[in-house]
């Protein structure tokens, strides 16, 4: 392992943003948090991306490893200990710079701080802390943060980190324990999921703690009630039933709060007179917790995927599941070769998924099964899916209810909210669905206004597949193969090779 | 005698202020409402048959008229026809009049009606004027001259200035910052720790006034911004097609 002592700013920059590109989450979203007067920055719930980097990918969040030295190998990584590439660090005061100087310019919305794992999880996490306290307290940044929570560390660093941070995630790599075996040696399961987990009981708590004080409101209306000292003892991370947790007790190897500056520092600073307070006034990760799996690098089916993000959103809360092309960045047996090209369209597709999964009502095992594990390329899955639901369609746009709008090829959450409250004051016809942002070109297919539809197409699965696919020729061009001219000889077996009119009619009716 | 089918057109300034105090004219006219017309001087070709009354601006009527809007339609309504204000259409006063002929009939409910070409096209000009504000609020890069001054300069289609300038007055309230747009000669100023203003600002005289100097953080960001990128993924139309030319111009990172 290659380790450069005197790297300027700038090379530092390059190696840590380059070694942390293929995190894919850099939204900014789930929070809002307006300025104050003596303070550094904001929040807007929708996220704001500042700029879109050459691959289209939004850049939004300043998104570097604190250091891309690493103890693990993880085959798929670029930063595994087996490679040999230049091995760096930011320091806490050069992390906290580049924000901030960044953030003035309107570069960047706010940090995104993941890390390779220098020396163990644990004091991997303290340096990141340190990184973030600096950040908040010092330089006074109230703009948004998001960290990975390092699988391993201690609970009580990641409560502490928590609460310094917008957002938090934990990446589940690949969505099999067995894919996970074969890749990531260092890495289990259950050392995933333990993080995901905490941090998914502390966002839990957040709201309880919310509903508790919206209560007492509600019984002492009109007076000011203060926190009962139970309460503030639990947002007191010195006092965080996490931090007494056993792991911190019997742990003397491990370094955590002992020899660290982090921990040389008294658990809550000395309150100078116009400090934040950040840690302690926070709530834990309010913007929530997302994930990411890479995607193609081990043999997954597509329902596969779908189904463990359907169960994150379940069973975990998260907030977003990311998914990543693997790039082929490392030679490996286990792993398709250098060379292959990333899978898009088929992250493409399941990004579709996970969008119908969380704002559209469907659940995965109606867009996948067993028998059919993989989406169709070709068409986008909600088209895919009515195509295969045939008998539910045409909807009359000026009855359906929200739910049913919301199935219909070509409308959106916005384009059937839009319909809601339109129909209240007219019948809707075919031009007014088109101002509203339908997509006829879909939609028409599969609705009816007063009625009627646009024009009389068949419900035909075979017609309506051609006729979705002839709406979106970009994607097919995209595909991998892409369309052939069809030839009468050899798509429809004419053995005859002058055929007259009566052998066409035949072929394509598909009497032949 | 004045002849029945004769328009009367009130001819405005194009600022919100300008517009409303043409509506408070036209209605208080009591010509009816289809005998009168609003036009912004200078965007519109004039017509034969039509008795031209120039409007002179009056904020009190503006306010009242802002007033109303809020009070018998509401406030989405008074945004919406705020930023319609603020659209670069030439047809934007009459739109905002034909509007409110409407919401004042029909309260809060007529924002819901989409399929009435009048709230549409108010609902049309206010989507596209509140896009390009958010686009700005996204892409508008600060370059720091002198004195840890910020010169934002952006050159929007919709005087979008009124609606970026707060944003960023909120995020760095210890910041001096100007945001210029550079096709209007407007600025949005805004002194550390109090309050911004919108003024009158020709490009050239921001420019004497804010020397440019050289800034080692652009160099990191165009280093940060071409290390992001995955080599294996590129896809300029891809790129383009979410951040369009346009928006590029003073982008450091699309610059030389």
């Amino acid at each position: 392992m290659l380790i450069q002592e005197n790297l300027s700013l700038g090379q530092k920059l390059e190696i840590l943003a380059d070694a942390a590109k293929y995190d894919v989450a850099c939204t900014s979203s789930g929070v809002d948090r307006r300025g104050r007067k003596d303070a550094l920055g904001s929040a807007v719930s929708c996220g704001i991306c500042h700029s879109f980097a050459a691959d289209g990918r939004c850049v939004s969040l300043l998104k570097i490893l604190l250091t891309n030295e690493c103890i693990y190998d993880c085959k798929y990584c670029v930063n595994r200990i087996s490679n040999d590439t230049v091995r760096t660090s930011f320091t806490p005061e050069e992390v906290c710079t580049l924000t901030v100087e960044f953030y003035r310019r309107n570069y960047i919305e706010g940090l995104f701080l993941s890390s390779g794992i220098l020396r163990s999880p644990d004091y991997t996490m303290e340096q990141m802390y340190q990184a973030l306290w600096q950040l908040r307290e010092v330089h006074r940044f109230w703009g948004y943060i998001h960290v990975k929570a390092i699988p391993g560390a201690d609970p009580a660093l990641i409560q502490r980190v928590g609460h310094l941070a917008d957002r938090m995630s934990v990446n589940l790599e690949l969505p099999t324990g067995e894919g996970l075996r074969k890749l990531a040696p260092g890495k289990s399961r259950g050392k995933i999921l333990a993080p995901m987990r905490q941090i998914q009981r502390g966002i839990q708590d957040n709201r309880l703690r919310l509903e508790e004080v919206r209560n007492r409101k509600k019984i002492y209306p009109g007076r000011f009630f203060p926190e009962p000292p139970q309460v503030s003892a639990a947002l007191s991370p010195a006092a965080s039933s996490s931090l007494a947790s056993p792991a911190l007790s019997q742990s003397p190897a491990s370094p955590v709060l002992s020899p660290s500056p982090a921990a040389a520092r008294p658990l809550r600073p000395p309150a100078s007179s116009g400090a934040l307070g950040y840690e302690e006034k926070s709530q834990f990760v309010p913007a929530g917790q997302s994930t990411q799996m890479i995607l193609g690098a081990t043999g997954e089916t597509d329902y596969q995927l779908l189904a463990v993000t359907q169960a994150l959103y379940r069973n975990f809360d998260l907030k977003r599941v990311f998914f990543s092309a693997y790039t082929a960045i490392n030679e490996d047996s286990a792993l398709p070769a250098l060379g292959t090209q990333p899978p898009l369209l088929r992250e493409h597709r399941l990004y579709q998924a996970d969008w119908l999964l969380r704002f559209y009502g469907f659940q995965a095992e109606e867009l996948l099964s067993e028998a059919h594990p993989f989406f169709n390329e070709a068409l986008d899955p909600k088209c895919d899916w009515a195509l295969r639901h045939l008998e539910q369609f045409p909807v009359e746009v000026n009855q359906a209810d929200y739910g049913t709008l919301l199935r219909v090829p070509g409308i959106g959450v916005k384009s059937a909210r839009r319909i809601l409250r339109a129909r209240r004051s007219c019948r809707l016809d075919f031009p007014d669905l088109k101002k509203m942002g339908v997509v006829l070109k879909r939609a028409a297919f599969f609705i009816t206004c007063g009625g009627k539809m646009r024009e009389s197409t068949p419900l035909e699965e075979a017609f309506l597949t051609r006729a979705l696919m002839a709406a979106e020729p970009k994607t097919a061009k995209g595909l991998a193969g892409g369309f052939r001219q069809l030839s009468l000889f050899e798509d429809f077996h004419v053995e005859n090779p002058n055929p007259g009119p009566e052998d066409i009619w035949k072929s394509l009716s598909g009497q032949l | 005698m004045e002849n029945q089918e004769e328009k009367t057109v009130f001819v405005c300034g194009g600022d919100p202020d300008d517009i409303l105090t043409a509506v408070y004219d036209a209605w208080a006219s009591r010509k009816g409402h289809s005998r009168v017309r609003l036009e912004v001087e200078g965007e519109s070709q004039p017509e034969l048959f039509c008795s031209y009354v120039p409007v002179e601006t009056d904020r009190e009527k503006a306010r009242k008229v802002a007033a109303a809007v809020k009070k018998k339609i509401g406030g989405r309504a008074w945004q919406m026809v705020y930023r319609a204000a603020l659209s670069r259409e030439a047809s934007r006063a009459e739109d905002i009049y034909r509007f409110l002929v409407g919401g004042f009939y029909y309260g809060p409910q007529a924002l819901d009606m989409l399929a009435e070409p009048a709230v549409y096209r108010l609902w049309e000009l206010s989507r596209a004027v509140g896009n390009e504000a958010h686009f700005f609020r996204e892409f508008l890069r600060f370059d720091q001259r002198e004195n840890r001054i910020l010169l934002g300069r952006i050159r929007p289609k919709n005087n979008v200035l009124s609606l970026v300038t707060p944003h960023f007055a909120d995020r760095l309230p210890q910041e001096n910052f100007l945001i210029l747009d550079m096709g209007r000669g407007l600025a949005g100023v805004h002194p550390a720790g109090g309050a911004w203003v919108l003024a009158r600002l020709e490009p050239q005289e921001a420019e004497k006034l804010l020397a440019a100097k050289a800034d080692p953080f652009r160099e990191l960001w165009k280093t940060f911004h071409r290390a992001i990128g995955v080599e294996q993924r590129k896809n300029p139309r891809l790129q383009q097609s979410r951040m369009p030319l346009r928006y590029r111009e003073f982008a450091e990172e699309f610059l030389e």
